[in-house]
């Protein structure tokens, strides 16, 4: 006799992250892509930004924030690439468990890639621009993590839509830096404050708080609007 | 006797006088620049400028209107130097503003046909296939 | 009914842009130290207006088409979206020349005009995601709408902080005299002729949407094929 029974949402959420984190253990190509990628973007924008050898302490900021949000649409469309490969997305939104809750898994999964990546970034800011990442560890990392949750929520929202459309590759950025912006505002003009020594700590406070804000709307409107979102 | 109207006269003078006297400190007040010190916390440029003016009309009407009448003659240039000037910004502005304005209508206009277009297509079709 | 408003808002719209140049030009006072390039305000600061009003009826048409799946909410929804369009463009041409007149430069990064830009950006991405999104793509453009409208408050937040040079809210509720009368010409022309674009570009798309919906019917039934 079945047993039917509705999974919980949390467990749901954490299988659908496992599978994603399971399938990149195996090949890894998604991390490496981004972290490479990152990495890549920090060298380019050092000629941007550099004056007689030196880059300036201001734009380090800048030029970290660039390289998490660009390495993050690309492990965002890979790994939702990979879903429409196999034509998986369909199973996963025929399975039992909640919508929102693939939804979170997918973005949970997410957020695993793109804090991998900053951990490397971070130490490359310090080691290429001599930025003061030691300065203020917990308000940086805070700032990372919370920053991080916002673009994948909303990126994963935007990236399972779009996963049937015909011009993805080009719309996704298109569709996704506009929305994600005030995340990116707040995490440059956070760390600059954090760099800048205790007399700016109010300010990247501020910015902590705004990226909390931020983060608790756009997972609201995700999980109201997936359900209905998700074509299928 | 006329000793005595001399006399009088002399008695009354500072009564007849006293306005006059009473105006002269403000004739010396025009000079003193302290008076007309600015300071932001308490009063905008132009309150330093229409004090000054009030102290030199009481002084000497005439120089006062002379004043008046050089700072029109300094603002009609400079207004009219600025509205040269900032003439074409406006037309610019209200032209750049038009054409937008005009550019969407084109735009739903050619849409319009284009959907006149195709539903003409439809019928025409329609027509066919019933005939057939 | 909805003739007779249309035309009576067409009416008023015509007869608003009749005489705001009078008013601009010939009755409202010049403005101190701006002096005559404050004029373009009269166009400036309605468009931005009606830009706002765009993005909430967008947003809201948009939370309506989710939660109904009624295609008629999705034309307001598309309407709305072009006019931020519209009327973002207006008020991003004609503040950057106001700003050069006034400031002596185009653009500055303040809170108010970062704020419109990248709302202004968030919007044409609706009407590219419009134009290319192919078929099914209007329930995407749908939640791009309801974040871009999510979108608004954060914005302006994230850069009000900014030194800022733009006058402030406070600017139009204090206008006096005949300043006052000519903003209101100037609004009230705007608004209506914000609504009759609407309604013409509802209109519009709402036929196009019925066209198709008929071919595929005529497929359907075997008449066309």
């Amino acid at each position: 006799m079945y047993h039917h029974r509705r999974m919980g949402f949390v467990r749901a959420a954490a299988l659908v992250a496992a599978k994603d984190l399971r399938v990149e253990l195996r090949t890894r190509e998604v991390v490496y892509t981004m972290t490479f990628f990152a990495a890549l973007l920090m060298v380019l924008f050092s000629f941007a930004f550099s004056q007689g050898g030196q880059v300036l302490p201001e734009a380090a900021g800048g030029i970290l924030w660039a390289a998490v949000a660009f390495s993050g649409t690309l492990g965002l469309a890979r790994a939702f690439e990979r879903e429409r490969e196999g034509d998986t997305m369909r199973g996963l939104l025929l399975s039992p468990a909640d919508r929102g809750a693939i939804f979170l898994g997918k973005a949970a999964g997410l957020c695993v890639y793109m804090l991998i990546v900053e951990a490397v970034a971070v130490p490359l800011v310090a080691i290429l621009f001599g930025a003061p990442v030691l300065e203020r560890p917990l308000e940086l990392a805070a700032l990372l993590i919370l920053a991080t949750i916002g673009f994948a929520v909303v990126g994963s929202v935007f990236a399972a839509m779009l996963l049937r459309t015909r011009s993805r590759e080009t719309l996704l950025p298109v569709i996704l830096y506009p929305i994600v912006l005030p995340a990116l505002i707040a995490g440059v003009k956070g760390t600059a404050a954090l760099w800048q020594g205790s007399r700016a700590l109010p300010q990247a406070h501020f910015w902590l708080l705004f990226l909390l804000v931020f983060d608790a709307i756009f997972l609201a409107v995700a999980l109201w609007a997936f359900e209905s979102l998700v074509v299928e | 006797m006329p000793s005595l109207v001399l006399a009088v006269a002399l008695a009354l003078l500072p009564l007849v006088a006293a306005p006059a006297f009473a105006e002269a400190p403000a004739a010396a007040r025009a000079l003193d620049l302290a008076r007309y010190d600015f300071d932001p916390a308490k009063d905008r440029a132009a309150d330093v400028g229409t004090r000054f003016l009030a102290d030199l009309d009481s002084a000497s009407p005439a120089l006062g209107a002379a004043v008046r009448e050089k700072s029109r003659y300094d603002l009609q240039d400079e207004e009219a130097a600025k509205f040269v000037r900032q003439r074409k910004y406006v037309i610019a502005a209200y032209a750049v503003l038009w054409m937008l304005l005009a550019g969407f209508a084109m735009t739903m206009y050619r849409r319009q046909t284009r959907l006149q277009l195709a539903l003409d297509q439809l019928e025409a079709r329609l027509r066919a296939s019933s005939g057939t | 009914m909805k003739r007779t408003i249309f035309l009576a808002a067409g009416a008023l719209a015509a007869v608003g842009f009749a005489l705001l140049p009078f008013f601009v030009f010939f009755r409202a006072e010049l403005a101190y130290d701006l002096y005559f390039n404050q004029k373009i305000f009269y166009y400036h600061v309605p468009a931005a207006f009606m830009m706002f009003l765009s993005v909430f009826i967008c947003g809201f048409a948009s939370a309506k088409f989710l939660i109904s799946r009624q295609p008629r909410w999705d034309d307001v929804a598309a309407a709305a979206g072009d006019l931020v369009v519209l009327f973002g463009a207006l008020v991003l041409t004609s503040g950057p020349i106001w700003g050069k007149a006034a400031w002596g430069q185009y653009w500055v990064w303040d809170a108010r005009l970062t704020t419109s830009l990248l709302l202004w950006m968030i919007f044409v991405a609706y009407a590219l995601l419009r134009r290319f999104g192919g078929p099914g793509s209007e329930r995407l453009a749908a939640g791009l709408a309801l974040f871009g409208t999510a979108d608004v408050p954060l914005v302006y937040f994230a850069v009000n902080f900014w030194k800022t040079q733009h006058p402030t809210n406070r600017v139009v509720p204090n206008l006096v005299g005949e300043m006052r009368t000519t903003f209101l010409i100037g609004a009230g022309a705007y608004l209506c002729f914000f609504l009759i674009l609407l309604a013409a570009r509802i209109a519009l798309g709402r036929s196009e949407r019925r066209l198709a919906e008929v071919e595929d019917l005529a497929v359907e039934i075997g008449r066309l094929e």
